[in-house]
């Protein structure tokens, strides 16, 4: 008799238990870190009823609250999260490196070009004019600024990027340390039979967290531990957490340093956001920067170079335009105007003119001054001999004054007073007076910048088209792959949501399917009772 | 598949972030006009746009460059212009004094005349074009003609018996006017102009010392030379001028074709900016709409 009120209670219990985590889904409807929970009802051991050979049901009890997930989605969605992460940083960095360069623009590093090229052009037709000069000077300060300028900004984001890099690696470690006190609490349940599924949720979207930040591999012990390593080195076993550090190396980049049985280890993640960072920091800024550094070493030698074979308002020769100061690093951030050509009339330093008509075929220098003649010109005539020179060289009557020929490029010959340096074929006049109305080096100076082929075989400006080219081809491809990748992380994150996610329908219909249960199983109480009390009653 | 209530209101509002990005990509295009701020955004017609940037920076200095060099071989022109009116004049003198019936006093005013031409002669050698002597070769802060300090017009022999010596260099004076090519612009006084001053002062002396009028007379080839040199000079640097003409139409052209071709690289097709501009906003709008249905009635609302 007795018998159908303890069904009745179990019922009872099972479906308020049943209700009670239907209300704990629907609470948590929205918690984006809960997976729903379903109670498990299985009929309660049954008793053998004495007298017969048959079993008879002894109700219902709630087995097990069961968290629905998919352990291989979850997986899936975390190590798409790790590319996310990546490309996402990736894309960050590359767009703050487009900002930086700023072309398009007349603000930016090829109109600086332009504009000096602009104030070489006017010097061939002007070399001896005060504001023509100074223009020469002011341009060519414009261009190392902007040298400069790109630089600097290169630097200070790459120094910001320590900063990001050290947040990061703080924010690991302490999503490590949360992790292994979950562990803790985790294993200290499941050792006393208790399934945690709300221990169990938090931890896994600390674990989820973590997989954007860099990429770790985690297993689950037999005990229920989240293990994890990061570089394949322990980041979180059992209760403890190695934590990361950061230190300076050589090159004043922070990098990541974990304690390893006493010893300090190097960490290097492999994917992730941090790796993203370091990517930016270590790979594509020191790229770029290479790029206009060789730029800036092509323009000072090439320039200097011709430069200095041509003579100024004061008749010398031998004058530097641009210096690299070498107590700096890189070529990018030492250029500078030279100090000469910045003083006090340091603009007649600039050496507009040149002995020879066309120091692209051949160039001259004066070895003795005492004695050369100022009023005689040469004619010199250089042509191919399959890669070597023929030349010839005539007086301005025509008289012929020397030849010979298959001779190499650069071939320098000695005469009484000056020297003479074939470079090139063609042919041009060369005379060795100074005066102040020649520009012959004002154009050959101006085709450094745009017409030399001196810099990977290709112009100065030619390389910083191409590399601007590069850095917009990267920064499309980093954010193609970030859109990839967030619809991939989206889209798998529906199916987990499908599987995990709470449906408030299916929760409502749910509760009421209980409910009826509960009151059904009152019903049957009642019925008992009634039917007990009847018993009670027979007896006087 | 199973649907939950988050997985709705979650892809509704990626639709609704994806479809704000286009109106505002859409928009940014129509409001700079231009197809592309940065690189990424199409980095070969970045790069294309930079090259037609500099190109045209390039047509216009050397448009520059060209005018500059027209206006030192106009003003070098004119001077030639000049000197060949001097030397018609004193050769028209020349002819005149073949009549014998020259007295002392028309001896003395054609002398007067001769050396007010020689003068204006050298006047012309020296001329300027801004700052710069023209006629001096490389030399251009120095004045080309100046009167010789040791002429003796007794002697013989140069250099005392020239009148006049030439300062400046015999260098070319060369400007770049493309990237391919380079032209010589000046004339030297020495080539230009010494000779014909000798052969006034010359004659000027012979007046003086009452030379015949026969004597005079024979200056007449000397001048004719100098004029038909002269002519000739200035129809080569009227043959530069006309040539420096056709290189600043051909810039022009160049210029207008590739100021058309980089608004072609950069510049938004208007009409296809506002249309594709129109539809995304209506996207948009139904959009909002379906999301304002995703808060649906749920069976929460049917159960009492």
């Amino acid at each position: 008799m007795f018998d159908g009120l303890h069904i009745g209670l179990s019922a009872l219990q099972t479906q308020k238990k049943s209700i009670e985590t239907t209300g704990h889904n629907i609470a948590n409807a929205n918690n984006e870190d809960y997976s729903r929970q379903k109670a498990i009802q299985t009929t309660k051991q049954p008793n053998l009823l004495p007298g017969s050979n048959f079993q008879m049901g002894s109700g219902v009890k709630v087995a097990d609250i069961e968290r629905i997930q998919d352990e291989f989605i979850n997986q899936q969605v975390r190590e798409e999260s790790q590319e996310a992460g990546y490309w996402d940083q990736i894309q960050q960095g590359m767009e703050r490196i487009e900002y930086i360069f700023n072309e398009p623009s007349d603000s930016g590093l090829q109109s600086a070009f332009d504009s000096f090229w602009n104030s070489l052009q006017d010097l061939n037709t002007n070399p001896s004019d005060t504001a023509t000069r100074a223009a020469v000077k002011n341009q060519g300060m414009v261009l190392t600024k902007a040298f400069r300028n790109i630089n600097e900004q290169m630097t200070d984001y790459k120094r910001s990027l320590n900063s990001d890099v050290d947040k990061t690696v703080n924010e690991i470690n302490s999503i490590a340390e949360r992790i292994s006190n979950y562990n803790k609490q985790i294993t200290t349940a499941l050792a006393s039979n208790n399934k945690p599924n709300d221990l169990l949720d938090k931890r896994e979207a600390l674990y989820n967290e973590l997989n954007q930040l860099v990429t770790v591999k985690g297993s689950t012990d037999d005990v229920g531990n989240l293990n994890i390593t990061v570089d394949g080195k322990k980041l979180v076993s059992k209760f403890d957490t190695n934590t990361l550090k950061t230190q300076q190396n050589g090159t004043y980049e922070d990098e990541i340093v974990v304690d390893l049985n006493g010893k300090e280890v190097k960490v290097n993640p492999q994917g992730g956001g941090l790796k993203g960072i370091m990517d930016v920091r270590d790979t594509e800024i020191p790229t770029y920067l290479d790029k206009v550094d060789e730029m800036a070493d092509s323009l000072k030698e090439q320039f200097n170079k011709k430069h200095s074979n041509g003579f100024d308002l004061n008749g010398n020769t031998g004058n530097d335009f641009f210096r690299i100061n070498s107590s700096y690093d890189r070529a990018s951030r030492g250029i500078e105007v030279h100090p000469d050509i910045k003083a006090d009339d340091g603009i007649n330093k600039i050496a507009a003119g040149n002995f020879s008509e066309d120091p692209n075929v051949v160039t001259g220098e004066i070895t003795d001054s005492s004695n050369i003649k100022t009023d005689r010109y040469y004619n010199v005539k250089i042509s191919d001999n399959s890669g070597n020179f023929d030349y010839e060289i005539v007086d301005s009557e025509g008289n012929h004054v020397y030849s010979d020929t298959n001779v190499p490029e650069g071939t320098e010959l000695k005469f009484t007073n000056f020297n003479l340096t074939l470079n090139g074929t063609g042919e041009t006049n060369i005379n060795f007076n100074k005066s102040v109305g020649n520009g012959n080096n004002a154009s050959a100076l101006a085709e450094t910048i745009n017409q030399d082929q001196v810099l990977n075989g290709a112009t100065i400006t030619d390389n910083y088209q191409a590399l601007i080219s590069t850095v917009g081809v990267n920064a499309q491809r980093a954010d193609q792959m970030k859109n990839s990748q967030q619809d991939l992380v989206k889209q798998l994150g529906n199916i987990k949501e499908s599987v995990s996610g709470v449906s408030l329908d299916e929760e409502m219909a749910n509760m009421i399917k209980y409910q009826q249960g509960y009151n059904a199983a009152a019903k049957l109480i009642t019925k008992t009772d009634e039917m007990l009390q009847t018993l009670m009653g027979m007896i006087r | 598949m199973r649907i939950t209530d988050n997985m709705m209101v979650g892809n509704m509002l990626e639709n609704l972030r994806n479809n704000k990005e286009k109106l505002n990509k859409l928009n940014q295009q129509l409001s700079s006009g231009k197809q592309f701020n940065e690189p990424s955004d199409d980095p070969i017609k970045v790069t294309t746009s930079m090259d037609f940037d500099t190109k045209i920076n390039n047509y216009e200095q050397y448009q520059k460059d060209v005018n500059n060099a027209k206006s030192f071989l106009q003003t070098t022109e004119n001077a030639l212009g000049d000197s060949g009116k001097v030397l018609q004049r004193a050769n028209e003198l020349a002819i005149y004094s073949a009549n014998d019936t020259l007295n002392s006093e028309d001896r003395k005013s054609m002398a007067e005349e001769i050396k007010q031409l020689r003068n204006e002669l050298i006047s012309i050698g020296n001329s300027k074009l801004g700052q710069d002597y023209i006629f001096s070769g490389q030399a251009t802060n120095q004045k080309p003609l100046e009167v010789n300090t040791t002429y003796d017009s007794t002697a013989t022999n140069p250099p005392d018996n020239q009148y006049v010596n030439y300062k400046g260099d015999h260098n070319r004076i060369l400007r770049k006017i493309s990237d391919d090519d380079k032209m010589k612009v000046n004339l030297n006084a020495d080539n230009a102009f010494k000779d014909n001053i000798e052969t006034l002062n010359n004659m000027y002396e012979d007046l003086k010392n009452g030379e015949s009028g026969e004597k005079i007379a024979s200056y007449t080839t000397k001048l004719q030379d100098g004029m038909n040199e002269n002519t000739s000079m200035r129809a080569e640097v009227g043959a530069k001028i006309n040539r420096l003409d056709l290189i600043d139409n051909r810039i022009d052209e160049n210029l207008l074709n590739t100021k058309r071709l980089k608004s072609k690289n950069e510049d938004v097709d208007l009409a296809k900016v506002v249309t594709d501009l129109k539809m995304s906003e209506n996207v948009y709008q139904a959009s909002l709409s379906s999301a304002s249905r995703i808060i649906q009635p749920s069976l929460v609302d049917f159960l009492k």
